[in-house]
């Protein structure tokens, strides 16, 4: 199996070691960047807020609004696409809607042992080994005080990340991925933000007339899920994949010989729609991740590179036991990156 | 050659040239800069392949006038082969996918040559870079000569599965770093965005 694949004690230490940066942070006034960052991502699911935000990749740009709060410690958010079809995005905890313009609605699945809950563990100590946090003082956005942490690559393996926290908040109203040459890949940006005390559960009701989510109770009622199979077209797609698993088999293991310093593989992002395609796997730097593919090619052979907004696509061919197999690497890495990640495949 | 233009095409073999300097770069009059720059973009792929140990039979071999002269026996096309073009397009994009990267696949397939060192690797996708990539290829010559000649429909339809693959993928990614990133819902805006986006359409009257 792949030897960088991190232990759980290796990430529990840097948890740890995170808490204790917040804890330091937050009885200091004078917070460094890295005590920033860890503020927003213990803080800022918690805010109660509203606003709306310019999503912005690969010359496209679109305007959402966003309703956030959380009720028992579960996230409850509400999105809605403001420029051309109508697109909403429902979140309670662990379940998520999306609801499509000709009201389909699909679920997405949520892995049981909760990435909401895991991904907090994304310490600065995981971080520290690709970036180097750097803090800009005073800024301004959306009409708010905000501060800006820049997270530097410290290698040419990686994008630059740019983030603006809000003072009260330590929500991010602003952030980029930016290449290392200077240009802006993708950005979101708060346009309008504002924090609000009173919960009104009506404002996380779809805004898409007739439309019904099943939500359940429980984690593990979730989990059990596809029930809603008239709205479910996350359980036909996981059906086709189980099926592509099947006559798939051909890839019994393989592992990278090469990742970039501090990318570690998800396990606990693994849905069962992933699970399916043993030939997928994902990691993660604390910023942006990857997933690679590998799967026997039995038509459609060419190598090539594409890029979507910050996202690279990069197919790569090899053989083994003589069948060609393909390599695809999606992330939000550069290009180069992507290459060399495909290319130190080896099939066992 | 000067200095910056030296540096300009170690930028574009990395694939982060900007639009601006891939102009510069591109403009030239003098035809002996222009011939300058075409030794020194093939010199630094050599000397690249030969590091990484990737030097084959197709080291040195220029297709450069080949392709020209093709493209310059190629008949205007038509507003309705554009049309039909632009309906059917082959390596169909998606949210920005760049047309820019499906031309280049195509050329890939067209010249049977399955390493990518062939081909400029685009930067940035959306409508900006099919300005600077194609222009040549949409405004009047049309994609026959890399396109329709070398490809049956046996290709085509590797193609289209070839798209949809990359496609799901791409969405399945986005999801699952949505997910994964987990503290908000904000970047689900990308996955929906993958989901309903119409594919870029070449504007048929596309000008430099």
């Amino acid at each position: 199996m792949n030897p960088s694949i991190p232990s759980l004690g290796r990430i529990l230490v840097g948890f740890v070691m995170g808490l204790s940066v917040v804890q330091a942070a937050s009885a200091n006034q004078s917070l460094t960047a890295e005590g920033w960052y860890e503020r927003m991502l213990q803080e800022a699911p918690k805010a109660q807020y509203q606003g709306i935000f310019t999503h912005q990749s690969g010359g496209q740009s679109q305007s959402v609004e966003i309703v956030h709060g959380m009720k028992e410690g579960q996230v409850w958010e509400r999105l809605l696409h403001l420029d051309g079809p109508a697109r909403e995005v429902i979140r309670k905890g662990e379940q998520l809607f999306c609801i499509y313009p000709d009201a389909r609605v699909e679920k997405i699945e949520q892995p049981t042992n909760g990435p909401f809950a895991a991904e907090s563990m994304v310490s600065t100590q995981q971080l520290q080994q690709g970036y180097e946090f750097v803090l800009h003082g005073a800024k301004r956005i959306a009409g708010r005080p905000a501060v800006l942490v820049q997270l530097k690559p410290k290698d040419e393996l990686r994008h630059h990340y740019l983030v603006w926290l809000d003072h009260q908040t330590s929500v991010a109203l602003k952030s980029e991925l930016v290449n290392q040459r200077g240009q802006v890949l993708e950005r979101y940006q708060f346009n309008y933000f504002a924090p609000y005390d009173q919960w009104n559960e009506q404002m996380f009701s779809p805004r898409t007339q007739g439309i019904e989510l099943a939500f359940q109770n429980t984690a593990a009622a979730a989990e059990r899920a596809p029930a809603n199979t008239d709205t479910n077209t996350g359980s036909a797609s996981t059906a086709k994949s189980e099926q592509h698993a099947e006559t798939e088999l051909t890839v019994q293991n393989w592992k990278l010989n090469w990742l970039p310093t501090g990318f570690l593989q998800k396990e606990n992002t693994q849905t069962a729609m992933q699970r399916a395609h043993d030939g997928r796997r994902m990691y993660s730097d604390g910023i942006v991740m990857f997933s690679v593919y590998v799967e026997p090619a039995h038509e459609d052979k060419q190598d090539g590179l594409a890029q979507v907004g910050a996202t690279v696509l990069a197919v790569q061919h090899k053989q083994w036991q003589g069948v060609e197999h393909r390599i695809t690497v999606v992330g939000e890495i550069p290009q180069q990156t992507a290459k060399r990640i495909a290319q130190s495949v080896e099939l066992m | 050659m000067s200095q910056k233009q030296n540096e300009s095409l170690s930028a574009l073999m990395d694939g982060e040239l900007d639009e601006m300097s891939l102009h510069r770069l591109l403009k030239s009059d003098d035809p002996a800069e222009q011939a300058a720059v075409r030794e020194t973009w093939s010199r630094y792929h050599l000397a690249r392949d030969t590091m990484k140990g990737d030097v084959d039979q197709f080291a040195g071999v220029d297709i450069s006038a080949a392709v020209s002269a093709a493209l310059a026996d190629d008949a205007p096309l038509s507003q309705s082969a554009v049309a039909s073009a632009t309906r059917q397009p082959w390596w169909k994009p998606v949210a920005g996918l760049s047309v820019a990267a499906s031309v280049a696949f195509a050329v890939v397939i067209g010249a049977h040559f399955t390493q990518d060192g062939l081909q400029p690797e685009q930067q940035l996708a959306g409508k900006t870079e099919i300005k600077i990539v194609t222009p040549e290829v949409t405004k009047e010559k049309g994609p026959t000569m890399l396109a329709e000649n070398p490809v049956n429909t046996t290709q085509q339809k590797e193609l289209q599965q070839a798209q949809q693959r990359l496609n799901s993928y791409l969405k399945q990614h986005a999801q699952d770093s949505a997910i994964g990133q987990g503290r908000t819902a904000m970047p689900f805006a990308r996955v929906v965005n993958f989901e309903t986006q119409e594919p870029v359409q070449v504007p048929a009257n596309i000008n430099k």
